[in-house]
């Protein structure tokens, strides 16, 4: 799974998980594992390469990664901030969209 | 004229209290400029304005005949400062003043006192009840506005409704049915007089715009804004510095088509439906947070004043986002010997005081 981050890109993000989109003025918060899931996104990184890293990082299970991982990205594509890559999407709802 | 001594500066609108006039932070951004040595004269409508008693932000203050009595009466009393005081420009920053200063420009600027102000023409066509002719014209998206003289004949229905209730100069509600906009349009009439405006409501947020024009279509600075909290009266009590193209290149757009001369702040709702900007408002003026825009690098009030002079400020591009600003509400002290030549006198010398 891959994301379109343009929006992403322009935000500015604070050590403690402070971020600010200069063009519309949101503020948003969040802690270090979605500043981490943000880095790694606007890095253009790929779902299981940024789940690889959750897991090595914040010593949690394959699992939970996951599911933190796609809520965290529901709540990014809720407010604009990330889109699914055109083609892409229709893996997402496939019987690997979890690879 | 910043950085000469002789420089004295009259600004109005020094109510700085719940719903904030433009007059305290235009004054700030003057007095703050590195180069800046000159005096300030505060020209305020009632002596308890709250920016009328800070004598950090005013050398003196003089009351003015309120806008109703005319243009002559107000000549009159800017003749009476200028003789005591010296003032060599003015910032009027009021929508309901900007008229009589606008038909005198040409008299104060003979006065030697100077302005940078929109020209009649200007004024007229970014009224509230002329901004649907103005936007189709510039192809701009707005609200579908309608100019109602009698809340019996509102022409709206239920299914038009919400809709935006505003009066020519001030006040705006929400009504969520036509009797409730009724309702708020005899609550604004009684204050404000006809005809009250009806105003198709966009669902999005609202961005905001001041910016400088120099008369001749080009914007020297152009300074964004989104508000983080509003008052009761949805203004903004605390507000960020943004940077939106989409914004920006509306107020550009704006500024070019009506060879924009002076302040001015745009404000337009970012449509949640379909993503366009809808220009709601043009202000003639500063806007009440254009502090913000000069703590954020932008100090329109700076070349507001430098093109008043005469000179010939450079566009101004530097704008940093992320700048907040909130209001506060603290208590300032003086007293009413300091104070009591503006209730007796209608005018107060600061600097002459103990």
């Amino acid at each position: 799974m891959a994301y379109e981050t343009k929006s992403l890109k322009g935000l500015a993000i604070s050590d403690a998980g402070l971020l600010f989109d200069p063009a519309t003025g949101c503020i948003y918060t969040t802690n270090p594992v979605g500043v981490r899931i943000i880095e790694a996104l606007r890095k253009g990184a790929a779902r299981g390469k940024i789940l690889d890293t959750l897991t090595r990082e914040f010593d949690v299970d394959r699992d939970t990664a996951e599911r933190d991982f796609d809520e965290f990205t529901g709540q990014l594509q809720g407010h604009g901030l990330v889109k699914d890559k055109p083609g892409k999407a229709a893996k997402k709802r496939g019987p690997h969209a979890r690879e | 004229m910043p950085g000469n001594k002789t420089s004295c500066v009259a600004v109005t609108g020094l109510n700085a209290g719940d719903s904030p006039a433009p007059g305290v932070p235009v004054i700030r951004s003057l007095i703050e400029q590195k180069a800046w040595n000159g005096r300030i004269v505060g020209l305020a409508y009632d002596a308890l304005d709250s920016g009328a008693l800070d004598e950090r932000a005013c050398s003196s203050v003089y009351l003015l005949p309120y806008p109703g009595t005319g243009k002559d009466v107000l000549f009159e009393r800017l003749m009476y400062i200028r003789k005591k005081e010296g003032i060599n420009a003015v910032i009027p920053t009021l929508d309901a003043e900007l008229p009589n200063f606008i038909a005198l420009r040409e008299d104060l600027a003979e006065a030697g006192i100077a302005t940078f102000l929109p020209t009649e023409d200007q004024f007229k066509r970014r009224l509230k009840q002329n901004l649907d002719a103005l936007c189709n014209e510039l192809g701009i998206r707005t609200p579908k506005t309608r100019q109602v003289m009698d809340p019996a004949k509102l022409g709206i229905r239920r299914g038009d409704c919400p809709v935006m209730v505003k009066g020519l100069y001030y006040e705006a509600y929400l009504a969520h049915s036509p009797e409730e906009a009724a309702h708020f349009v005899q609550k604004i009439a009684a204050r404000w007089g006809y005809p009250v405006l009806v105003q198709d409501f966009i669902e999005g947020e609202e961005y905001n715009a001041a910016a400088v024009g120099d008369g001749k279509g080009a914007a020297l600075g152009i300074a964004g804004m989104k508000k983080l909290v509003f008052t009761d009266k949805g203004k903004g009590w605390a507000c960020v510095s943004i940077d939106n193209r989409g914004l920006t290149a509306l107020a550009a757009k704006i500024i070019r088509a009506l060879k924009w001369r002076g302040a001015i702040e745009v404000e337009a709702i970012l449509s949640k439906k379909d993503g366009c900007f809808y220009l709601i408002e043009l202000n003639p003026r500063f806007p009440a947070w254009i502090y913000l825009a000069t703590a954020a690098g932008m100090n329109l009030p700076s070349l507001a004043l430098a093109l008043a002079c005469g000179r010939k400020p450079k566009a101004k591009g530097l704008y940093q986002p992320g700048v907040v600003f909130t209001n506060y509400t603290t208590n300032l002290i003086t007293s009413l010997g300091k104070i009591g030549p503006l209730f007796t006198n209608g005018e107060v010398c600061y600097e002459k005081t103990v």
